[in-house]
């Protein structure tokens, strides 16, 4: 009985090493040749459907370093242990081990204070900002700009006593947000970031958090159905994850990045994909890194 | 000679027929030449025109698809969206910039699929200049391209907002369109195309011999030219094109000085597309058209030619070169024969190529020479056949024969042209063969008729067989299609019904006939433009080569306002052979069923889905994994009230959850997990239910909800069953008939019996007897008219022993307000009680005794003293007369007949000296006395005895008039000093029920208080204290009177209280009104009440119940 137990814990502890030795450095991943980029279908960063922002720049940068390019596909609650290979939770006691899948996370991660503790992040590839919308025929009044704070502050006012969409494990938890505390109830989803607005037109719930990228996308889907209220947060960046160990690979990912948006080659692959945003932040795809 | 000369007139005579034969011919020649050159430039003109006319007709179409497709930018969702958008109150910042952005990339999507569209025609990159986005002010609002965002013509801009579609200014041409949305006018989109990009296309470009030109409302506009020249043209055009008709050569005169550009002798084609306001003309240079001479001098040159060869001929003849002449007309024959034979060859080749047959018809005769080919068509080789009109017309088959006859006789009688049929004939193996049978006539007779007719057969069997296929399959798809039990309608490229089923019809509330070329768009509720851009899908986007469209959502407007009809849509592209779309077929269900099931469905979902929220408790559905897939909103809820509740952190409360709820479910499918908070614990409990669905995919569905507060309340419920179990006192808990349903251990120790004993047995297990039936009946009553009741009772233990214990009866009420369901007994054992009681009491009782001692021991040695005194006396006495007695014995004893004298004198003497007369006289007062006394004595220690007897712990029936007399007698030294007492006891009174002595003890503390009360109060003989008894039938009344002091007023309340006492210190302990309330109200169901008046004095009053009394001890009578 007792070899048995101890075969057991054996094999248990060669089984979580195991799990636990996937993170490879650049020169490992140069050697097998492979580039595992970690990606959740989100808006068009990774369209699910074999391309997207996040794709084009990941298999571009796995042209640079001169290996093969492999989609691992991810969700919200597991990317970040997918790429670090420890389950994180937001008070970061309780952690657990999980497998490390990836290399690195592109699709649209918003860069967070509490992301930022787990893994690093690239030089900033996207803008974004939080936006609070809903639909055309629900009876709140879009804000009238004036500045980033006051037109926040405009549109918590807008946040009184409605039901408003979020989801947990994303940029769009409405608990990361000083307007958290404000009278307001907060609904979380399940399903998937793109569907938030249908969830909002089928009235899962009055209002839902959007950023930048998905919003526009739901324009441009739902012409004349998306109403945005005002912004909620600040301007955000995205980035592109490395585990904190890897910073040979993120380094040789800011270089490759850099090139390209000097380039403008960056500035052309965005206007592919969201050719709104060019717009909506000009400062960001014009200014040096 | 007369042979010469016969020789050479017969020459002469053939030179002249050969010189007239040769003018004939060169006359049949010339006429034949210029009737051909007169129709081949009928046929160039004709072929020109008709490219003009194709060339209009392309233009046109060009032009209104670009105006479509205008149109159509200004009716898109993504424009209509920018001004909904900005009529929401959208800003720039937020939303309307990248409203904008998505027409930009619509317009920029629009311009490439034009120029990919129009490369080949246009040979550009680019057709669209600008597209423009105005709003109604006529600001700009985008434009693409992004850097061309150049000013709008002040002409273009008058003319938005006039209906008018196309404008052309310079060398522009500008679309427009008005933006509408809900006949609410929003602005227009401009598009400007370079005219010449559209205009050139006219013109092949490698021919440079013509020229086109373009007039748009009256003003040339293609190509571009001084003001001048287009002025000089613009009238000469006009005048020309006033007085010519429609689409026909116009002749114009061009002055050379001013328009240059044009050839010197120009003709016009001319083609106009009204609608438009387009004229489009074609220069052609007529020097190049046609062949530089025309007919007429051609005819001209060849008469003067001919002519000069006749008159050559003729001087040949006559400078006696007439052979030779004959020799050059033989060797031109000659040619000519071989050139014809070439011909001859030429055509065998073309006929044995494609296997032609052939038939020369002898009309006359009726026979007719086939070759060989003809006879193989039909399976026969040429010399199998001796063919003739007769023989052809049984091979024919009998159906077609009638059109076979009609078209031969038309050919015969100079109706037509030409003699042409389809027609099958029979093969030698019986089958038909489809021959296309086309003949001329080669010959014709004196009177014009066809003599000979040549012609030719072309086996078409296999083209007919095609056709007939085809038709075939066309008929059976119309069959198809007509009778489809659902709904089929096919739409071709201009958005007309062609073909429609009958259900369609039907369900439309149509004939057949009244569809067949409706536009689709009238069919349906929705839009026109909607409905048009969706059956125009394989036109719509050229680069995107959809093939189908499925569930389109559509509605049916049946005719005549029949109705509407909710239907699903599938349309897919019908081609042609080329794989060109030619149009679309629909296939419609009505989906009004489905849409009601859809919505029942959802109705019934969200008749589950708030159900599921109202449940209190979260439900979870996990995959295989155990990951969440969905959860209700109660879930999300109790998140969040349970986070406030229990203070965690609700971001990491429901993944605690999962991950617990994981290796928990993987163990067992209900259970319970615990977190702590702080300073919280939360107890959640599962219960999880796993199905497979038809995915074949596991799928858990978990319910778990906070058991905390059931925990809690089951912890203290579990203390309340433990404190309930473990107390000292004794809990029976009955149902309404008494009927015991749960007993503590300590009901089982006071009775004996074990819970299994008594359960589902009735109270009256216990019923000892000590209490009688009216009893019971009034503490049933009390609790079934809802009282708490309060008494003791006498039970009978298991091993027949009595307990007494004190028992509350409650009701016991579900709720409030309903009916009583149980009783619950709490039983205290007094048993050690009554004990302690009874000692007390009985300690109180010697007490009192003790402190009566006294008092006892003189009522006591009253009577013994003055018995010994007695007995002093009689020993005397007898002292006195034993003498006497002794002489009296020997007197008896010496039988002798007379008295002895002697003795006689000593009797005498001591009968004298012991004064017998006195102690006869006395003796018996004094022995009366004694016994007197002895008797008192007796009583006084009977009634000691009485009083100070322990008692009993059932009752027994005493005369209570014979208590007061013991108690008085016990007392009397208490009072006699102090007071007089008088009784007035009633004799009508029964028999009391009770314990005697605790009874003794009530009176004997009464009678010492009222002897006390008046001790302080009045000296002897003043005092009084009164007795008496009165029996009303039911009650046995007492009254306890003094004339004392009385009590004070604000002490009467607490004179029963144990310990309270007015009298010294010493005195009194304060238990006796204590133990007099006790006996009388508690042990007896009786009454004491006290009325003082302070300086009167005192009297209680005792009311008890007779026959009530519990525990009333019959035997004890």
């Amino acid at each position: 009985m007792r070899i048995k137990s101890l075969a057991l814990l054996a094999i248990s502890i060669v089984i979580l090493y195991a799990g636990s030795c996937f993170g490879r450095t650049l020169d490992q991943i140069r050697e097998e040749g492979v580039l595992r980029h970690l990606g959740v279908p989100y808006a068009n960063f990774v369209t699910g459907q074999g391309d997207g922002l996040s794709v084009e720049l990941v298999k571009r940068f796995a042209e640079y370093l001169g290996v093969r390019y492999e989609f691992v596909k991810s969700s919200w609650p597991d990317i970040l242990s997918d790429l670090t290979g420890e389950k994180p939770t937001l008070d970061s006691e309780d952690s657990s081990r999980a497998e490390k899948r990836g290399d690195l996370i592109a699709n649209g991660l918003t860069i967070l204070p509490w992301r930022q503790q787990i893994i690093d992040f690239s030089y900033p590839t996207f803008p974004t900002q939080v936006w609070l919308v809903t639909t055309a025929d629900f009876p709140l009044k879009p804000i009238s700009p004036e500045n980033e704070e006051v037109d926040i502050k405009q549109t918590r006012e807008l946040l009184k006593n409605i039901r408003l969409l979020g989801k947990k494990n994303t940029c769009l938890d409405p608990m990361l947000y000083p307007f958290a505390q404000d009278d307001f109830t907060k609904v979380y989803f399940d399903g998937v970031l793109n569907d938030l607005f249908p969830a909002i037109i089928k009235g899962r719930a009055d209002c839902t958090l959007l950023d930048v990228p998905d919003a526009l996308v739901a324009m441009g889907r739902w012409p004349g159905q998306v109403k945005i209220l005002g912004p909620l947060s600040e301007q955000q960046h995205m980035g592109v994850g490395f585990r904190k160990e890897d910073t040979e690979l993120r380094q040789a990912f800011n270089e490759f990045y850099a090139e390209l948006h000097r380039k403008q080659i960056y500035r052309q692959m965005v206007n592919k994909y969201y050719p709104e945003v060019l717009n909506c932040f000009p400062d960001f795809f014009t200014s040096d890194l | 000679m007369p042979l010469k000369k016969y020789q050479k007139h017969r020459n002469m005579l053939s030179t002249i027929a050969a010189i007239i034969i040769l003018l004939g011919l060169m006359s049949i020649l010339l006429i034949m030449n210029f009737r051909a050159q007169v129709d081949v430039q009928h046929k160039i003109n004709q072929r020109i025109q008709g490219e003009v006319d194709a060339n209009a007709k392309r233009l046109e179409l060009r032009l209104q698809q670009l105006m479509f497709e205008i149109n159509q930018l200004a009716r898109s969702p993504e424009v209509g969206a920018f001004f909904k958008n900005r009529d929401l109150g959208m800003s720039m910042r937020y939303g309307l910039n990248a409203s904008l952005n998505i027409i930009d990339s619509l317009f920029a999507k629009r311009a490439e699929i034009v120029n990919l569209v129009t490369n080949e025609l246009t040979n550009t990159h680019t057709l669209y200049e600008r597209l423009i986005l105005l709003d109604k002010n006529l600001e700009m609002l985008t434009a693409w391209p992004e850097n061309n965002r150049s000013y709008i013509p002040q002409k273009v801009k008058n003319s938005l907002g006039n209906q008018t579609q196309m404008v052309s200014y310079a060398d522009n041409l500008y679309f427009l369109s008005q933006v509408e949305n809900n006949s609410v006018h929003y602005g227009y989109i401009v598009a400007s195309v370079d005219s010449s990009a559209i205009y050139s296309s006219l013109l092949p470009a490698s021919d440079l011999s013509n020229t086109c030109l373009v007039m748009h409302n009256r003003q040339i506009v293609f190509p571009s030219m001084s003001k001048e020249h287009r002025e000089h043209l613009k009238t000469l055009l006009d005048e020309a094109e006033s007085m010519s008709q429609k689409n026909s050569i116009l002749p114009i005169t061009i002055d050379k000085n001013i328009c240059t550009e044009l050839p010197p002798e120009p003709v016009v084609f001319h083609a106009s597309i009204p609608d438009m306001g387009i004229s489009v003309f074609l220069v052609e240079d007529i020097s190049t058209l046609y062949e530089k001479n025309t007919p007429l001098q051609l005819l001209v040159v060849m008469l003067l030619f001919s002519s000069s060869l006749i008159i050559f001929a003729l001087r040949l003849a006559r400078s006696s070169s007439r052979n030779q002449a004959l020799n050059e007309n033989l060797i031109e024959l000659k040619k000519r024969e071989s050139a014809l034979e070439d011909k001859n060859l030429e055509l065998q080749l073309i006929i044995n190529g494609a296997e032609l047959g052939t038939w020369v018809w002898d009309v006359p005769s009726g026979r007719t020479n086939i070759n060989s080919h003809w006879a193989r068509m039909l399976g026969y080789e040429k010399e199998e056949i001796d063919l003739n009109v007769n023989s052809w017309i049984k091979k024919v088959h009998p159906n077609d024969w009638p059109e076979v006859q009609k078209s031969l006789d038309a050919y015969l009688a100079g109706e037509t042209a030409i003699y042409k049929t389809d027609h099958r004939l029979m093969h030698k193996t019986g089958k038909w063969v489809w021959v296309r049978d086309i003949g001329q006539t080669l010959n014709l007779d004196s009177t014009g008729r066809p003599e000979l007719i040549r012609g030719i057969h072309i086996d078409i069997t296999e083209i007919k067989s095609a056709l007939h296929a085809a038709e075939e399959a066309r008929k059976e798809a119309d069959s198809v299609i007509s009778n489809f039990l659902d709904s089929v309608l096919v739409v071709g490229r201009h958005l007309n019904i062609t073909r429609i089923s009958k259900e369609t019809s039907q369900l439309l509330n149509y004939t057949e006939s009244e569809l067949a070329g409706l536009p689709v768009s009238m069919l349906f509720a929705e839009p026109a433009e909607k409905v048009n851009l969706i059956f125009n899908f394989p036109f719509e986007d050229k680069t995107r080569d959809i093939k189908e469209l499925r569930n389109v959502q559509l509605t049916f407007k049946k005719n005549n306002e029949a109705g509407m009809l909710p239907v699903s849509i599938n349309l897919s592209r019908v081609e042609d052979d080329n794989g060109a779309a030619i149009g679309v077929v629909a296939g419609a269900k009505d989906v009004s069923e489905l849409n009601r099931a859809l919505k029942r469905t959802e109705e019934q979902k969200n008749f589950i889905r708030d159900i599921l929220d109202i449940i209190p408790g979260g439900i979870l559905v996990l995959d295989k994994d155990f990951s969440l897939v969905e959860n209700n909103r109660m879930f999300e809820q109790l998140i969040d009230e349970w986070c406030s509740r229990y203070g965690f952190l609700p971001e990491s409360l429901e993944n605690k959850i999962l991950e617990r709820l994981t290796p928990s479910l993987k163990k067992q499918d209900s259970g319970e997990f615990i977190f702590y908070s702080d300073n919280k614990e939360m107890i959640l409990e599962y219960h999880a239910a796993s199905s497979k669905a038809q995915t074949e995919k596991l799928t858990r569905v978990v319910f778990i909800h906070d058991v905390t507060m059931r925990h809690y309340a089951e912890s203290t419920c579990r203390l309340h069953s433990t404190v309930l179990e473990q107390t000292s006192e004794g809990v029976i808990i009955t149902d309404v008939n008494g009927v015991i349903l749960y007993t503590n251990l300590a009901a089982e120790k006071m009775s004996g019996y074990m819970l299994d004993e008594m359960e589902g047995k009735k109270t009256s297990l216990f019923k000892s007897g000590v209490q009688n039936r009216e009893f019971y009946s009034n503490l049933w009553g009390s609790i079934q008219s809802g009282e708490v009741w309060k008494g003791s009772i006498t039970n009978r233990a298991k091993d027949g022993s009595l307990f007494e214990v004190e028992i509350t009866i409650s009701p016991v009420r579900a709720n409030s307000t309903s009916e009583v369901s149980n009783y619950v007994s709490l039983w205290r054992d007094v048993s050690q009680e009554r004990t302690l009681q009874q000692q007390l009491l009985q300690a109180q009782k010697l007490e009192a005794v003790g402190q009566l001692a006294a008092g006892i021991a003189h009522e006591i040695n009253t009577p013994i003293q003055y018995i010994q005194n007695n007995l002093v006396f009689f020993q005397d006495a007898f002292a006195d007369i034993d003498p006497l007695l002794g002489l009296i014995e020997q007197e008896i004893n010496e039988p002798n007949d007379g008295l002895n004298v002697e003795r006689r004198k000593q009797m005498q003497q001591i009968i004298k000296e012991c004064d017998l007369d006195f102690l006869r006289e006395d003796m018996p007062q004094g022995i009366k006395d004694a016994l007197d006394g002895i008797d008192h004595v007796t009583q006084i220690v009977g009634a000691m005895r009485e009083f100070s007897h322990p008692g009993k712990s059932h009752k027994i029936a005493v005369d209570f008039n014979n208590l007061i007399k013991n108690a008085v007698l016990v007392t009397k030294n208490e009072w006699k000093y102090n007071a007089e007492l008088k009784t007035d006891l009633d004799p009508e009174l029964p028999l009391f029920p009770c314990d005697p002595g605790s009874w003794s003890q009530v009176l004997l503390n009464l009678i010492v208080n009222c002897a006390d009360a008046i001790k302080d109060f009045h000296p002897k003989p003043e005092g009084l204290i009164q007795i008496s008894t009165k029996w009303d039938g039911k009650h046995l009344e007492l009254f306890i009177s003094d004339n004392g002091g009385g009590i004070p007023e604000h002490l009467k309340d607490r004179i029963f209280e144990p310990f309270f006492t007015t009298k010294d210190v010493g005195k009194g302990t304060g238990q006796g009104l204590a133990v007099v309330y006790d006996i009388v109200v508690n042990k007896h169901s009786g009454t004491v009440r006290c009325d003082s008046l302070q300086g009167e004095g005192t009297v209680i009053i005792i009311r008890v119940p007779v026959n009530d009394n519990p525990g009333y001890d019959r035997s004890g009578q």
